[in-house]
């Protein structure tokens, strides 16, 4: 076997040279020995309860009792009159669309802007860098427990400097307001993520190969021009990634809206996982909330597919 | 052989060694068996403190005896009863809410021992014997109160003295009271409506004096089948009146928690709120000096009609039928009834006694004006007969109508549909 010995070594003793060998053991079976207790947790860890779930999404479970019914389609029918569900998932399309909007624009401008600061400045350029990553360090509970103080009317940070800056009529309930608490729950977001998304940019940015910059101006071609005609193309490989990473985790969020607004006032932030949580471990609902994920997870397969297929062609190979 | 021999002879004193320890493990189980007890509750904090002190007194006069307190997440402790049962190893004693868990569906289930033969059920009051006994069969007792509180409106008796406020005895005088306190800049109403929770405080505070009032069985013809939250106007009424309030209460009251609603009682810039008397301590604790009171939410129309507290027993510990330690665990509920034990556990917990022979305990001086009241004027909330589903729902739900994306019928059809599970 290679992995023990070099062919040529192998070749002059053929029989004695690896362990496998002696035992006659077949080509594979040490990378499969390797492989299987990895497996074999992750089956049993996330594949079994997984698959499970796609069973139980047809079940009435009420997730303790052992009497347990298949129903059809019931559940599936059920949440799609269910007024709550239908707000849980226009809220989670909303964070979504707006934090991949803001969150990556946002994103793509700081990279840029430490990208050109990196050529003159570069040790500034590594602390901002640093600066921008800190927020995404933190766990999101800190910061929706951070992002409830800053929005309290009442002790709150944000009311405070308003009203000490004689804007007192622009302070507001942010998170009490439900035509407001989602968007603070996105602000919040996005100051935490936005610099995980702007290292994206950068690591794409830093690999455009800096003649394309040179050959375009010598065409004379200005920076719009360029950031249109060779940055933008260039950088698509990242911009698909920061994107897919953007709107899954867009669709899966759970504890900021759990720390900030615990998907209130009334159901104004409640996200299709939060929604999830509830039916299953609060009403006892398994099956129902079975039913739910699945449909969020078809939802995203489906997006992500459709997406990936679309800008996977805007890719440039160099 | 040699070595064999020697072998042989090694076999004796092994064998009486353990024959030895076999007579000393005899001896003990004879005597003092060791025991050890699981005891599950949602009861952390300062409350659990309270019952860890029982616990600990009752090991040093056991010494064969241990107690593992065993504190989970009170948003996760229906999940957690319902495992624990169905996977037939629940706690050896388990803590029940009359309210939010509810020992209904195991005492159906035989999941709980009959209490009924011991000796503190004697000494329960009419108030809490509701609470500890089967709700089908009231002569049958499954679970040993231990402590009750009261709720209404909790109020700053200095901010009334200043404002020359009296305390208001109908509806029309509770809103003029309001206004009054509105008026010298001051939030009349501190209102957590984050947790939810606390709006259902202030629900039931309005209905003890109006539907439950007339009709103490509501909840059974519910359960019948011939009556549902959205088809009672009295529901509805309490709902919309709870509504109308909003301008009383504090300012961001949907984004401010029950901790909120504390820190604005005890420091002034809130007079009143609905709610438990489990507001008092953490506001004294904010505010040594601050006085505080409680009367009945005067959701009357009249003052010849008497407003009603609330009563509701916070705790109930039951036995499991499935515990190997049925003995055991019963006689620690009957050291926990003993009269001295329950009046030390009551000074530590605060709240109201659940028997009526426990001795002399502290209470809140804020509670002294309402205590004549629990004789005749207080419904204990066992009457709801709510569901963790209901409760649930009645929560979002309320904050939904309060801000004005639901109306209050939507909310009474979610809870007809939480009812049924």
């Amino acid at each position: 076997m290679k992995r023990f010995a070099p062919a040529g070594l192998a070749s002059s003793m053929p029989i004695t040279a690896t362990p496998a060998r002696l035992l006659r053991l077949p080509r594979w079976l040490p990378d499969v020995a390797f492989v299987l207790p990895a497996l074999i947790l992750f089956t049993v860890v996330v594949i079994y309860p997984v698959l499970s779930s796609f069973v139980y999404g047809f079940t009435d479970w009420n997730g303790v009792s052992p009497d347990v019914h298949f129903i059809g389609l019931r559940n599936f029918t059920d949440l799609f009159a269910d007024r709550n569900v239908r707000i849980a998932f226009v809220n989670t399309l909303t964070f979504t669309i707006v934090a991949a909007v803001f969150q990556n624009g946002i994103a793509l401008g700081l990279a840029l802007a430490l990208d050109h600061l990196m050529g003159w400045l570069r040790g500034l350029a590594t602390a901002l860098r640093i600066l921008f990553l800190i927020p995404m360090l933190l766990s999101p509970l800190a910061i929706g427990y951070l992002g409830q103080y800053i929005f309290s009317p009442t002790f709150g940070a944000l009311d405070t400097l308003l009203a000490d800056a004689h804007l007192e009529s622009w302070t507001r309930d942010w998170l009490g307001d439900p035509h407001l608490a989602l968007g603070s729950v996105i602000a919040a977001n996005l100051w935490q993520y936005v610099g995980y998304n702007m290292i994206i940019f950068l690591a794409g940015l830093q690999a455009v190969p800096r003649d394309l910059y040179e050959s375009a101006s010598l065409d004379g071609a200005g920076e719009v021009q360029q950031f249109w005609h060779v940055t933008w193309p260039m950088i698509a490989p990242a911009t698909t990634i920061s994107l897919i990473l953007t709107l899954i985790g867009g669709f899966k969020v759970f504890d900021l809206i759990f720390a900030m607004t615990n998907g209130g006032p009334g159901y104004a932030t409640e996200s299709v996982v939060m929604r999830v949580y509830r039916e299953g471990f609060q009403l006892n609902h398994f099956g129902y909330a079975a039913a739910i994920s699945i449909t969020l997870c078809l939802f995203i397969f489906v997006l992500s597919v459709a997406l990936l297929s679309i800008l996977r062609r805007r890719e440039v190979v160099v | 052989m040699q070595w064999r021999t020697t072998r042989h002879w090694l076999i004796i004193p092994i064998f009486l060694g353990i024959v030895s320890l076999l007579l000393a493990a005899c001896g003990t189980s004879s005597g003092q068996q060791p025991v050890t007890l699981t005891f599950s509750s949602w009861q952390g904090g300062a409350a659990g403190d309270a019952y860890q002190a029982v616990i600990k007194a009752y090991e040093k006069l056991h010494p064969n005896v241990t107690i593992q307190y065993e504190v989970s997440a009170a948003t996760d402790y229906t999940t957690i009863l319902n495992t624990h049962f169905s996977a037939g190893d629940p706690a050896d004693i388990v803590a029940f809410s009359p309210t939010s868990y509810n020992k209904a569906p195991y005492v159906q289930a035989g999941d709980l021992v009959d209490l009924s033969d011991q000796p503190w059920v004697a000494h329960l009051t009419a108030s809490t014997k509701i609470t500890a006994a089967s709700d089908t069969d009231q002569a049958k007792i499954y679970a040993l109160p231990t402590v009750q509180d009261m709720g209404g409106v909790i109020y700053n008796k200095d901010i009334f003295s200043r404002l020359h406020l009296q305390i208001p005895t109908t509806w029309a005088q509770f809103i003029q009271v309001c206004q009054a306190i509105k008026a010298a800049g001051i939030a009349p109403l501190a209102v957590g409506a984050k947790d939810g929770w606390p709006l259902e405080q202030f629900l039931y505070n309005e209905l003890v004096n109006t539907v439950y009032r007339t009709d103490p069985t509501f909840h059974t013809q519910q359960v019948a089948g011939t009556e549902t939250y959205a088809g009672s106007a009295g529901w509805k009424q309490a709902i919309n009146d709870l509504v109308a309030l909003e301008p009383y209460f504090n300012t961001g009251f949907s984004s401010t928690d029950f901790a909120g609603t504390t820190d604005l009682l005890a420091t002034g810039k809130a007079a009143m709120s609905v709610n438990g008397d489990f507001t008092l301590q953490p506001t004294e604790t904010n505010n040594p000096n601050i006085h505080l009171g409680i009367f009945p939410l005067p959701y009357v129309q009249d003052s010849s009609t008497k407003p009603n507290l609330t009563t509701f027993v916070d705790v109930t510990l039951g036995v499991s039928a499935k515990s190997h330690n049925i003995p055991a665990a019963k006689q620690f509920l009957q050291y926990f009834a003993q009269p001295d034990v329950m009046a030390s556990f009551l000074t530590q917990r605060g709240g109201l006694a659940t028997l009526d022979n426990v001795g002399s305990y502290k209470v809140d001086p804020a509670l002294t004006d309402a205590l004549p009241l629990l004789g005749t004027q207080a419904l204990n909330e066992a009457v709801f007969g709510t569901t963790s589903n209901v409760e649930t729902t009645m929560w979002k739900d309320a904050q939904a109508v309060l801000t004005g994306s639901i109306s209050p019928t939507q909310m009474l059809q979610d809870m007809d549909q939480a009812f049924k599970g």
